[in-house]
C-alpha cells in the first residue's frame, strides 16, 4: 500500500468511527443538524448570489486591475507619516484580498517601508475592510453593524498603529520591495471605472430597501451590463485573468465559509441562551471585554466570523459586544499570534494583542451607546 | 538548479509547491525543491506577497503563475 492509500484508509476509518458513534437518535442532535441546514439554506437563498458572488468577482478584479505598486509607493520609507497611516488604514481593501499577502506585506512595510506603525495599521485593518467582509456583514447582520464595522476599523487601525509606534521606536531599513506583478492591462480608465462602478452598484442595490422585484431586476440588468462590457471592451487576456483570480478566491474562501456556516448553525441550538445573555447580553465593560478577548483568541477563517456572530446575536448578544468581536476577531487569533510573534517577537506581539483588545472593547462600548 | 518556494502557509503557496513537485515528477524539470514557510526569508528577499518563487537564490516571481505552462516557462528561462 502506498502512502496515498494509507491516507484514504485513515479517512475511511475516521468517517466510519464518526458514523458509528454519532448520537443520531437523540433529540438535540436532530435539532442541531436541522438548524445547520436551515442556516445553510438561508445563506444560499439570501446571500450567495446577491452578495458573495458579486463580491468575489470584485475581489478578483481588484487583484488583477489595481496597480499595487501605486499604493505601495505611499507606504515606502520616504512618505509622510500622515499619508502612510491613512493609506495603510484603507489599503487593506485593495492590497489584502487574500491572507497570502497580509503577513508578507506587513513584514515588508515594517522593515523596508514606512515602519512599524503603518505596518500595524495595515495588519489590523487589512482583514477587516475587504469588500466581501463589509458587504456580507451588512447583508447578514444588518446595515448598521456593517457600516459600523467599516467605519470603526479605519480610525481604530490608525490609533493602534500610532500607539505601537509610540511605545516601540523602530528604524526601518532602506531597500526595494517586490510586489506581485500586474501585467499592463491596456484597458482605458473609463472602461475600468464603469466596470467597477457597475459591480459595486450590484452590491449596493442589494442593501437598499426597495421592492424585491425591482431589486432583482436592477441587479440582473447590471450583471448583464458587466458581462457585455467584458465581452466587448476587454481583451481576452484580461478577462481570463480576472476569472482566474476570482476562481482563486472562491476556491480558497467558499468551502471554509460554508463549513463555518454549518458549524454556526449546528451550534446555535446548543449555545445556552442564559450564558450568552449573562456574559455579552448587555453593553457594559465586561460584556465588551469578553467579546473582544474571545474574538482575539478564536480563529475565524475569512468571513466565517459572520455566521458565528449571527448565531451569538440570535442567542442574545448585544450590539456593542458584537462590534467588539467583529473588530478584534478577523485580525487576531491564536494561530496568527504565533505567526506575528515570529516576525515581531514576544514583547511587541503581546503589547499589540493587548492594545487591540482594549481598543476593540472601547469601540464596542461606544457603538452600544449609540 | 535549486528551486525554493517560500510561502506564508496559505493554500496558494502549497499549490505552487505541488505544481513544482509535479513538474519534477513528470521529468519536465530537474531541480532540488525546497518549501519554506519562514516569513523572515520572504522579507529578506523583499517579497511583498506569497508564494515567492526563488531559483538559485534569486527571487523570480511573487504570486501564483496562471497555469502550469506559465510556470514551466518561468523555470525554463532560468536554466
Amino acid at each position: 500500500m502506498e502512502r496515498k492509500d494509507w491516507n484514504m484508509l485513515f479517512w475511511i476509518v475516521l468517517v466510519f468511527g464518526i458514523l458509528y458513534f454519532v448520537p443520531s437518535q437523540t433529540e438535540w442532535f436532530r435539532t442541531s443538524v436541522l438548524s445547520a441546514f436551515d442556516l445553510l439554506h438561508d445563506y444560499a437563498r439570501k446571500h450567495v448570489l446577491t452578495c458573495l458572488v458579486p463580491a468575489l468577482f470584485i475581489a478578483g478584479a481588484v487583484s488583477v486591475f489595481v496597480k499595487k505598486e501605486a499604493v505601495l509607493k505611499y507606504l515606502g520609507h520616504k512618505s509622510k507619516k500622515i499619508v502612510s497611516y491613512s493609506i495603510a488604514s484603507v489599503s487593506g481593501a485593495i492590497l489584502a484580498v487574500c491572507s497570502c499577502t497580509i503577513l508578507p506585506l506587513f513584514a515588508g512595510i515594517r522593515k523596508r517601508g514606512a515602519g512599524l506603525g503603518p505596518a500595524i495599521t495595515f495588519l489590523f485593518s487589512g482583514p477587516a475592510i475587504n469588500i466581501a467582509a463589509i458587504f456580507l456583514t451588512a447583508s447578514v447582520l444588518g446595515f448598521k453593524i456593517g457600516l459600523a464595522r467599516t467605519i470603526a476599523s479605519i480610525p481604530l487601525s490608525i490609533i493602534i498603529g500610532l500607539t505601537m509606534a509610540f511605545i516601540f521606536r523602530e528604524k526601518a531599513e532602506q531597500g526595494g520591495l517586490v510586489v506581485q506583478e500586474n501585467k499592463e492591462t491596456k484597458l482605458s480608465k473609463e472602461v475600468l471605472f464603469i466596470f467597477f462602478s457597475l459591480m459595486l452598484a450590484i452590491l449596493v442595490i442589494n442593501g437598499l430597501q426597495i421592492s424585491q422585484l425591482l431589486k432583482y431586476f436592477l441587479m440582473f440588468s447590471f450583471a448583464i451590463a458587466v458581462v457585455l462590457l467584458v465581452i466587448f471592451k476587454f481583451h481576452k487576456e484580461s478577462a481570463k485573468e480576472w476569472l482566474h483570480e476570482t476562481w482563486n478566491f472562491s476556491e480558497n474562501i467558499l468551502p471554509l465559509l460554508f463549513i463555518g456556516v454549518f458549524i454556526a448553525g449546528f451550534l446555535m441550538p446548543l449555545i445556552p441562551q442564559n450564558l450568552i445573555e449573562k456574559l455579552v447580553g448587555k453593553n457594559n465593560l465586561l460584556g465588551n471585554l469578553i467579546a473582544s478577548i474571545f474574538g482575539a483568541l478564536m480563529y475565524f477563517s475569512t468571513l466565517t466570523e459572520i455566521p458565528i456572530l449571527q448565531a451569538l446575536i440570535a442567542k442574545g448578544m448585544a450590539s456593542g459586544p458584537a462590534l467588539a468581536l467583529l473588530l478584534s476577531g478577523p485580525s487576531l487569533s491564536l494561530p496568527s499570534m504565533l505567526v506575528i510573534r515570529k516576525v515581531l517577537g514576544t514583547k511587541k506581539t503581546a503589547v499589540y494583542v493587548l492594545i487591540v483588545i482594549i481598543y476593540s472593547t472601547i469601540a464596542g462600548l461606544i457603538f452600544g451607546l449609540l | 538548479m535549486k528551486i525554493k518556494i517560500i510561502g506564508s502557509g496559505c493554500p496558494t503557496c502549497k499549490k505552487l509547491h505541488q505544481m513544482v513537485v509535479k513538474l519534477k515528477e513528470e521529468g519536465k524539470i530537474k531541480a532540488d525543491i525546497e518549501y519554506s514557510t519562514d516569513i523572515n526569508e520572504l522579507i529578506e528577499l523583499g517579497a511583498m506577497g506569497s508564494p515567492a518563487l526563488v531559483i538559485d537564490g534569486k527571487l523570480i516571481s511573487v504570486g501564483m503563475p496562471e497555469n502550469e505552462k506559465k510556470l514551466l516557462e518561468i523555470i525554463k528561462k532560468c536554466e
